[in-house]
């Protein structure tokens, strides 16, 4: 009778599970192949990759945690992240960094924890040139990165900078994250600059609307940072005076 | 035990809706409102104004090139909303004490009228807003009394329509020119600085993150910098004179 309870108790939770018993051993099989394939390839990002697809091919329908193999999977992805890191691999750091993304999964958060990670992006980001709208876009990120200050310290001049060079590189929303720095920096002028640069397929922020930033300019710091925007090479007016 | 709660909960509410319509700080007067309170109150507004915008933002971006390589996840998931919104603290510059937040309110309706030129504006209304409320002829007595008292508090705290507390434009002590020129990779460009009141022998720039600097010579009070870029991107240019700083942005094109 004690039996018959617990074959009944395991068959329900299969069931609840999602899973035939025959399916999961199935699906734990092919994930403990792919882990070993992911273990034996030099490239550690390429690693995260093939851990990165087996989990989702897998997790499609749910399910995937709470098992060993699955955390081990996650340690794992957490394991050749680091590792891409110390590599310095752009692509991590796009994954890592990207607002796009906007990526939470655990693995992400453990490693975006790690300082180090913050200051080697940071590091990799202001080597680069910022001759493309892609780096321009990486420069972005690690604006964003000394903006907020959480991973790194806060710090208006390098996030400035950051943004200048984004936005000249042809990242056009850097006008906008620009714009906002120097809003949370109390500098209406610059953040009324910046704003002015938002066009095309930059979104103005709401907090950054020009009408709003004027209502507290004189007409001459108006017309100064109209004039001052049109020169492509101003990344801010002097706060003084 | 049930009342106490509700109590708890209705008092934390209306603390939080205070503090929301308040700003993190009170008003302070005249010309010196953004320096005097960017210590007290920048931080604290963090997350209200500007987080709200957070789920509103559309902006979506293409993943780049580095980016949608990157991870099968990541290359199969669409553009996302750039989640910036929590990011920008609404500044002290912007944001004075709401109307509401202290004394008897008035009534639901000029509340209404108040919240929403608030929230469309910079985050307050000032003296000129509330005189032209006043000539709204559908308000009651009640109501014109209450915006008369709170202009004769802005006018006591020196922030009437006659002191309107505008920013002056920023001193700019120093000129760079040929800073907008199209550079390109390996060809010499010209860039000249000079700064009031500083001989041009004092005048020292730089580029970072670059191993050829450039190289100054002065002429007529100007210091006139070449510099020939090693390959394409965009550079930061820190001039410094005297006390002065300026920075400048460098786009440099390739030489194909």
């Amino acid at each position: 009778m004690h039996m018959k309870k617990i074959t009944l108790a395991v068959a329900v939770s299969l069931v609840l599970a999602g899973c035939e018993p025959a399916e999961q051993a199935e699906r734990e099989d092919m994930l403990s192949t792919e882990l070993a394939v992911a273990a034996s390839q030099k490239d550690p990002f390429q690693a995260y990759q093939t851990v990165q697809a087996v989990k989702s091919k897998l997790c499609e329908s749910g399910n995937c945690d709470g098992n060993r193999l699955w955390v081990k999977a996650g340690e794992d992805e957490v394991k050749y992240l680091t590792a891409a890191i110390k590599q310095g691999n752009p692509k991590v750091f796009s994954i890592l960094y990207s607002p796009v993304y906007g990526n939470s999964a655990s693995s992400i958060e453990q490693v975006k924890k790690q300082p180090e990670s913050a200051s080697k992006f940071l590091a990799y980001a202001e080597r680069l040139p910022g001759a493309t709208p892609d780096e321009g876009m990486l420069l972005s990120h690690a604006g964003v990165l000394v903006m907020i200050g959480k991973h790194a310290v806060r710090d208006t001049t390098r996030a400035a900078n950051l943004f200048a060079r984004a936005w000249a590189a042809g990242d056009s929303d850097a006008a906008t994250l620009a714009s906002r720095l120097y809003i949370s920096n109390n500098d209406l002028r610059n953040a009324y600059l910046w704003s002015l640069r938002c066009t095309g397929k930059c979104e103005r922020d709401s907090q950054a609307d020009l009408n709003t930033l004027q209502e507290g300019l004189s007409p001459e710091a108006i017309k100064q940072a109209q004039q001052a925007a049109q020169d492509v090479s101003v990344i801010e007016l002097t706060t003084g005076g | 035990m049930r009342s106490s709660y509700v109590f708890t909960l209705v008092a934390v509410l209306a603390l939080f809706a205070t503090e929301s319509n308040a700003g993190p700080g009170s008003s302070s007067s005249g010309g010196s409102r953004a320096s005097s309170s960017a210590s007290t109150r920048g931080t604290a507004s963090l997350g209200t104004g500007a987080g709200s915008r957070a789920t509103t933002s559309t902006s979506v971006r293409r993943a780049g090139s580095t980016g949608s390589s990157a991870g099968n996840r990541s290359s199969a998931r669409p553009a996302a909303s750039r989640p910036y919104g929590q990011l920008g603290a609404r500044s002290s510059v912007l944001t004075r004490r709401s109307l509401l937040s202290a004394g008897t309110p008035p009534s639901p309706r000029l509340t209404q009228i108040i919240r929403e030129r608030e929230s469309s504006g910079p985050g307050w209304v000032g003296t000129a807003v509330l005189i032209a409320l006043l000539s709204q002829h559908d308000l009651s007595a009640a109501d014109r009394n209450w915006i008369q008292g709170k202009i004769d508090a802005l006018g006591a705290e020196g922030e009437g329509v006659e002191t309107p507390a505008l920013l002056p434009p920023a001193q700019r002590p120093m000129s760079v020119t040929g800073a907008t020129q199209p550079m390109r990779a390996g060809q010499n460009a010209a860039i000249a600085v000079a700064a009031a009141g500083i001989p041009a022998d004092a005048i020292a720039c730089d580029i970072e993150g670059v191993a050829t600097q450039p190289v100054v010579s002065i002429r007529d009070r100007v210091a006139n910098f070449t510099w020939t870029p090693e390959r394409a991107g965009a550079f930061i240019l820190n001039c410094r004179a005297g006390k002065h700083t300026e920075r400048r942005v460098l786009r440099v094109a390739s030489n194909n």
